[in-house]
């Protein structure tokens, strides 16, 4: 700011329009309902979340496969979280466990456990579980493992990642 | 603390302010920064849109089919839509419907049916058609698991191929 400042120490109401050359809205201060409805703020100046998912068929048994689920966009990004389950679940001492991979590599502190505990349509997540860095061009893949021993798998496996990523 | 009200319009060269409260509809897309890595509106700071679909084979009949759709990450959920459709027509009394259920439980008024024979006023099924279906239920919360279930019954004809169901959401952030 090049002019001398004036400053006014009380609250300003301005029944009419209030302009400026420049303005730096305090902090915290634009609220959803400060938006126009037809402002269509570009895609370019916000942060997206994605919840990808993969799912198997809700009536069949679990089995082992890797896949791929997300190829990261954005220039940069976070896993935020990561969660699974089963629509009906594994009974005995039969397990399924759910993994990360990142660029083929395990990620740490990404694995979940369903099992005869779990809750059928459950939402569980892995334990020690911290937030993780991602880049453009990251791809991320579900791994998921069986062991049946001597109970039932579980149907319907699910998992979800939930990604926060800066625009393309 | 008092206020002092001006009754005109006010042109600042500069203004900054401790607290201020903008009017409604004041933030269009030109007054937000064009935006840099650590400049961007936050996520976290957005609703998010959710358009979840699951497809068979283009070419291929429908097959009897349940598949998570998505799980909701979001502390809170609505639910806009559920839609479906198919790339073929199904042919004669082949019939395929389509179910959204919310942890197992359909919460549609009635399923999408997907036929070619019906009862006037309905009209038969067409080829790349979005259908939508009333929702008994629209709230959703983090965790809740939406399925599409696809059941086909009938025969003599042919079921719609490259059926296809969709779930459309608003969710806070994560």
């Amino acid at each position: 700011m090049a002019n001398a400042q004036s400053i006014l120490a009380t609250d300003l109401y301005v029944n009419g329009q209030l302009s400026a050359k420049s303005f730096t809205p305090p902090a915290g201060s634009i609220t959803d309902a400060s938006i126009a409805a037809a402002a269509g703020i570009q895609a370019t100046k916000v942060q997206r979340e994605y919840a990808q998912r993969y799912v198997q068929a809700s009536g069949t048994t679990a089995f082992a496969e890797t896949r791929a689920v997300h190829a990261v966009f954005g220039a940069t990004g976070t896993l935020i979280s990561f969660q699974a389950g089963s629509v009906t679940i594994c009974s005995g001492n039969a397990t399924i466990t759910l993994s990360l991979k990142k660029n083929g590599t395990t990620v740490a502190n990404t694995t979940i456990t369903l099992n005869s505990n779990s809750a059928a349509y459950g939402t569980a997540t892995p334990g020690g579980f911290v937030a993780v860095a991602t880049v453009s061009g990251d791809i991320w893949e579900l791994a998921i493992a069986v062991a049946a021993g001597t109970g039932v798998l579980g149907l319907g496996v699910y998992g979800v990642l939930g990604f926060r990523e800066d625009p393309f | 603390m008092p206020v002092t009200t001006i009754d005109g319009d006010v042109l600042f060269n500069w203004i900054g302010a401790a607290t201020w409260t903008p009017p409604n509809a004041c933030v269009a897309d030109v007054a937000v920064f064009a935006g840099a890595a650590g400049n961007y509106i936050q996520a976290s700071k957005c609703q998010q849109m959710w358009v979840e679909t699951y497809a068979q084979e283009s070419a291929t009949q429908a097959a009897a089919d349940t598949r998570v759709l998505h799980q909701v990450p979001g502390k809170t959920a609505t639910i806009l839509a559920f839609r479906g459709g198919c790339a073929v027509a199904p042919i004669a009394g082949n019939i395929t419907t389509l179910d959204l259920r919310k942890n197992g439980t359909s919460i549609l008024v009635a399923p999408i049916t997907l036929a070619a024979v019906v009862t006037p006023p309905t009209v038969p099924t067409l080829a790349y058609t979005i259908y939508t279906a009333d929702l008994s239920v629209a709230a959703a919360v983090k965790g809740d698991v939406l399925e599409l279930v696809i059941t086909i019954t009938g025969a003599g004809g042919a079921y719609s191929k490259g059926t296809w169901g969709q779930v459309v959401l608003f969710e806070d952030p994560f």
